[in-house]
């Protein structure tokens, strides 16, 4: 296995064309994979030398952006993140431990689908948009439509995601709790990401809810989301919506619990999650 | 002192097998070092019906490909032996060697397995005791009584080990039948690995029948040699097995492991042979500790006295019994240590199942049986209307009492050591809307010791070099013996290196583990010390074989008191604090008396909610650390110790064993302590998030 590191999107996406090429951020997800053999490339191309694939800029109107190869140290540390962004700062602030943090790169947390990750879901949550380019040219994909299934996204093995994009939204209050009720460092049992807004009357105008670790990837609960929208908040309000959630959710069994268990644990974690948000 | 490993561990300067190449000094002179890979069984019971090898034999660099038919046909064990080397006709659990690639590297090894193609006809999979143990189970061994070190006697009850009594039972019944207030409950216990850092490792180097090198991830490096001996039908001073570092043990490195079949794959070549396994491959094919079914059956008087005790215990052996010292595995379950009773029985039972050999780990049998006790007197104390911790302290033994099994001890401190540790702990706060309780867990051990010997000989510089056979596993044992064997003989502790020597250079060592090591050392070191000053040169050196006699029964107590916080929504608990209190008499390093201390308890803290490898099936799930979840430094509660001094020790150096003492509490402390908090019972580990839900969610 060799590695190279080319210096622009273009190389990259030259050495990707190859299709025993595989494209690597901090390695982090790839290294865990060939270590575990469920992967062997015969090349690994790294990004971290390309300059355009970093940075975080706020750009008025235009949200922000975050450069694909932004790394969950930068994120927690970044003043506009933690700022404007504090659900992203949160959760990647509770991913891994320092040494996985100064490497791991906000397009790898995405580019799996792995639902186990803490970033999707807050992605979700935040309307978040990645920036993808292959030899077909860009695209621009809402994360609502990227996570198409278990370790399955819609960037193509050849293209790579450049950046991250959310949107502004003035006002917005976001949350995102990880829930391991096992070891700290253990993936989290149920993440739930929700973001949301309320007029001067207390009257929901907006809100995401955002479910990590329950189905094949990260997942949006629509439908929880839509019935508190000109709604004013209540407990009542938010249980209904978390009873809604848990429905939508698909978990399955393994070491942190039993389809029911997680099940039962998202509605938890969104009533609270929410009220937390959202509460008046 | 600091610790005399601490340098190179910190560093990274200490050498492990894994370590070690054709170039070192070691090996120098050799022919080429090979590697090896295993093809393991990924069925959990079934007939081999073909093992394919041609395409592995095929691929350049592989030097061979062997199966069953290739190497040595009589089994290897500690004890009982009954684990083939490679698996003839038939697997029995999932993760068992089949084959042996041996090729110039391991990339290429590890590449040759996974081209070896394996038919499997599969039979049916007793994974559980109730399954294993039915009438109509289907025997895991054909004949387990013909096998070298067998136990039972042709004809027993199929998939039976070992089979063990103690007491008058008919008397225990009946007394319980008299008892005011009694329990009959089950309690259950998962497998779990011993979690060392550094995964097995052997590199054998065959010279001849007469000469075999062997660097190995071994505890007791002299008992291997029966082992190897025993298996490869050679006598056991054959083997040479060389002295190097173990990055931990916590009694997972005692059994024979891969080591004879490296040797005979160093034969089978004519080159050194080099195996080290994947940590996955530990995980699934080690020798983790065995789950436990303990039904308990115990009865007190009005004012909650114990006064009957049945236990009846069954563990879970896995596919092979050969990876304890005895065939009957971890019988000291079969103890109530700590309390009186007016009547004691208890019944034992090993069994085959199809997963995983089982051998010993940190308080072997015991992390089991004083789970299901300790949870048991709480359940009893409940019942009667007494405070659980004065229930216990008022059914303490005191010294001058005989214990449960007859022994009898120089003192009994239980009652002082509970005192001392309830009057230190202080509750912390808890999270709002979190319930909180505080359980208690005690456990005593007695310190034994066995045969040893060592050779002292003078520096140039005054000092003397004191050659073991005790490897360093880890937990910083030379350190201790540089400290008591400097006291011993009038020196600065820099007047004396502690050097572990090769097999072949001291005729006994029983190795590492018992909680014995540092008073077999504290014992031989006082027999040194005499002899050391009556030599007639002061440049002779000395070989001593050391039997200590007419050494005081001693033995410690652990009290740990554990306050939990438990979500009763999510069943979410939190182990808030762990304060133990432990009677000690001399302590030669604080540092690291402290770290088996604070180890031990993590270590029971891991087993109380966290470690399960998650077999329910036959498949090991948590096959990797990421899913096989150590305690990590955010898990651990606050840990709290109280040594209440004073205690009678053995040898000049006043010494008692630690190294298990604060594991087997630690568990039935969290468990009770959950029951305070929820009213509820949980009596199976691992204490999980959705047990607990459940307990909590039950009406």
């Amino acid at each position: 296995m060799i590695i190279t590191r080319p210096t622009s999107v273009e190389a990259a996406l030259e050495e990707l064309a190859d299709e025993n090429s595989l494209a690597v951020g901090g390695g982090t997800s790839i290294g865990l994979m060939v270590k575990n053999r469920l992967i062997e490339p015969e090349r690994l191309v790294s990004l971290n030398g390309i300059a355009a694939l970093h940075g975080i800029e706020e750009r008025g109107e235009g949200g922000f952006r975050l450069g694909a190869m932004t790394t969950l140290h930068e994120l927690i540390h970044s003043p506009i993140v933690t700022a404007s962004l504090p659900s992203l700062a949160f959760a990647a602030a509770r991913v891994g431990n320092p040494r996985v943090r100064s490497v791991a790169s906000i397009g790898g947390a995405i580019i799996h689908g792995d639902p186990r990750q803490d970033l999707p879901p807050v992605l979700l949550s935040l309307d978040a948009i990645a920036h993808v380019v292959g030899p077909r040219g860009g695209r621009e994909i809402p994360l609502a439509e990227f996570f198409l299934g278990f370790m399955e996204s819609a960037a193509e093995e050849d293209e790579l995601v450049t950046q991250v994009t959310v949107p502004l939204r003035t006002g917005q209050r976001a949350t995102y709790t990880r829930f391991t009720p096992g070891s700290e460092d253990d993936y989290p049992t149920v993440g739930v990401a929700v973001a949301g807004n309320l007029d001067n009357e207390g009257v929901i105008t907006g809100a995401k809810i955002a479910l990590g670790g329950v189905d094949a990837t990260a997942i949006l609960a629509h439908e929880a989301a839509e019935m508190l929208v000109g709604q004013r908040p209540s407990e009542g309000l938010f249980a209904e919506a978390a009873a809604v959630a848990a429905a939508a959710a698909n978990p399955s069994d393994d070491q942190r619990g039993s389809e029911e268990y997680k099940r039962a644990m998202v509605a938890v974690w969104t009533r609270r999650s929410l009220a937390r948000c959202l509460a008046l | 002192m600091s610790r005399l490993d601490a340098r190179a561990k910190a560093t990274g300067a200490q050498r492990y097998v894994a370590d070690l190449s054709g170039a070192d000094p070691e090996l120098a002179g050799r022919l080429e070092l090979y590697f090896a890979a295993l093809v393991r069984s990924t069925s959990v019971h079934a007939r081999i019906v073909r093992v394919t090898t041609e395409e592995a034999r095929a691929l350049p660099g592989v030097i061979g490909v062997y199966v069953a038919a290739d190497v040595a046909d009589h089994p290897c064990g500690r004890a009982l032996e009954d684990i083939p080397l490679l698996a003839d006709d038939r697997v029995r659990f999932l993760g068992e060697r089949i084959a042996a690639v041996v090729a110039t590297s391991r990339q290429i090894a590890e590449a040759g397995a996974a081209l070896v193609t394996v038919d499997y006809e599969e039979l049916p999979a007793m994974v559980t005791i109730a399954a294993a143990t039915a009438l109509d189970a289907t025997a895991i061994h054909a004949a387990p009584w013909s096998y070298d070190g067998a136990v039972i006697a042709e004809g027993a009850d199929v998939n039976l080990i070992a089979t063990r009594e103690h007491g008058d039972r008919a008397q225990v019944e009946a007394i319980l039948a008299e008892c005011a207030f009694q329990i009959d409950e089950t309690y259950r216990t998962q497998g779990v690995h011993q979690g060392y850092l550094e995964p097995q490792a052997c590199i054998a180097d065959y010279h001849s029948n007469e000469w075999v090198r062997l660097w190995f991830t071994h505890k007791a490096t002299n008992r291997l040699r029966t082992m190897l001996g025993g298996s490869l039908r050679l006598a056991p001073e054959v083997f040479d097995v060389q002295p190097i570092e173990i990055g931990g043990d916590f009694g997972g490195k005692g059994a024979p492991g891969e080591a004879p079949l490296v040797v005979e794959l160093s034969r089978l070549t004519g080159h050194p042979v080099k195996l080290v396994l994947r940590y996955g491959e530990d995980l699934i094919a080690g020798n983790p500790r065995h789950p436990a079914e303990i039904r308990v059956r115990m009865g007190c008087d009005e004012l909650g006295m114990i006064r009957a005790l049945f236990a009846d215990i069954t563990m879970n052996s896995g596919a092979y019994g050969g990876c304890t010292p005895a065939a009957d595995g971890v019988r000291s379950a079969m103890e109530f240590p700590s309390y009186r009773t007016e009547s004691f029985a208890s019944a034992y039972r090993r069994v085959y199942t199809n997963t995983v050999h089982r051998g010993f780990m940190r308080a072997p049998g015991e992390a089991q049986s004083i789970f299901a006790l300790e949870s048991a007197l709480d359940e009893l104390a409940t019942r009667a209307g007494i405070d659980p911790i004065l229930f216990r302290r008022n059914n303490l033994l005191a010294t001058g009492e005989d214990d449960a099994q007859g022994a009898h001890w120089v003192e009994h401190r239980g009652v002082e050591v509970l005192d001392a540790a309830v009057a230190a702990f202080a509750p912390l706060p808890v999270p709002e809307g979190w319930l909180s309780g505080v359980g208690m867990g005690i456990y005593s051990r007695s310190t034994p010791y066995v045969p040893t010997s060592l050779r002292l000989v003078p520096t140039a510089s005054g000092g003397v070099c004191v050659e073991v056979g005790v490897v360093e596993v880890g937990g910083g044992s030379h350190t201790a013996f540089r400290e008591i064997m400097s006291e011993a003989l009038g020196m600065r502790p820099e007047q004396v290196e502690i050097r572990h020597v090769a097999t072949s250079n001291l005729p006994i060592d029983m190795g590492v583990g018992g909680s014995r090591t540092t008073a077999t050392f504290a014992l031989a070191a006082d027999i040194a010390a005499k002899a050391w000053h009556n030599r007639a040169r002061d440049d002779e050196e000395l070989l001593l074989e050391v039997r200590a006699t007419d050494v005081p029964l001693v033995g410690s107590y652990c009290v740990q008191l554990a306050q939990v916080a438990v979500d009763p929504e999510t069943g979410e608990m939190r182990v808030l604090k762990i304060t133990s209190g432990v009677d000690v008499a001399a302590v030669i390093n604080p540092l690291a008396h402290q770290m088996q201390i604070d180890g031990g308890t993590t270590m029971g803290l891991g087993y109380a909610h966290l470690e399960d490898l998650d077999e329910h099936d036959g498949h090991v799930w948590a096959a990797n650390l990421g899913e096989y979840k150590l305690p990590s430094v955010r898990d651990t509660p606050q840990m709290q110790t109280v040594l209440v001094e004073g205690s009678v020790g053995v040898s000049d150096a006043n010494v008692k064993g630690i190294g298990e003492l604060t594991t087997p509490p630690t568990a039935p402390a969290i468990a009770n302590a959950l029951f305070q908090a929820t009213g509820r019972r949980i009596r199976e580990l691992p204490l999980t998030p959705e047990r607990i839900f459940h307990a909590i969610h039950a009406d």
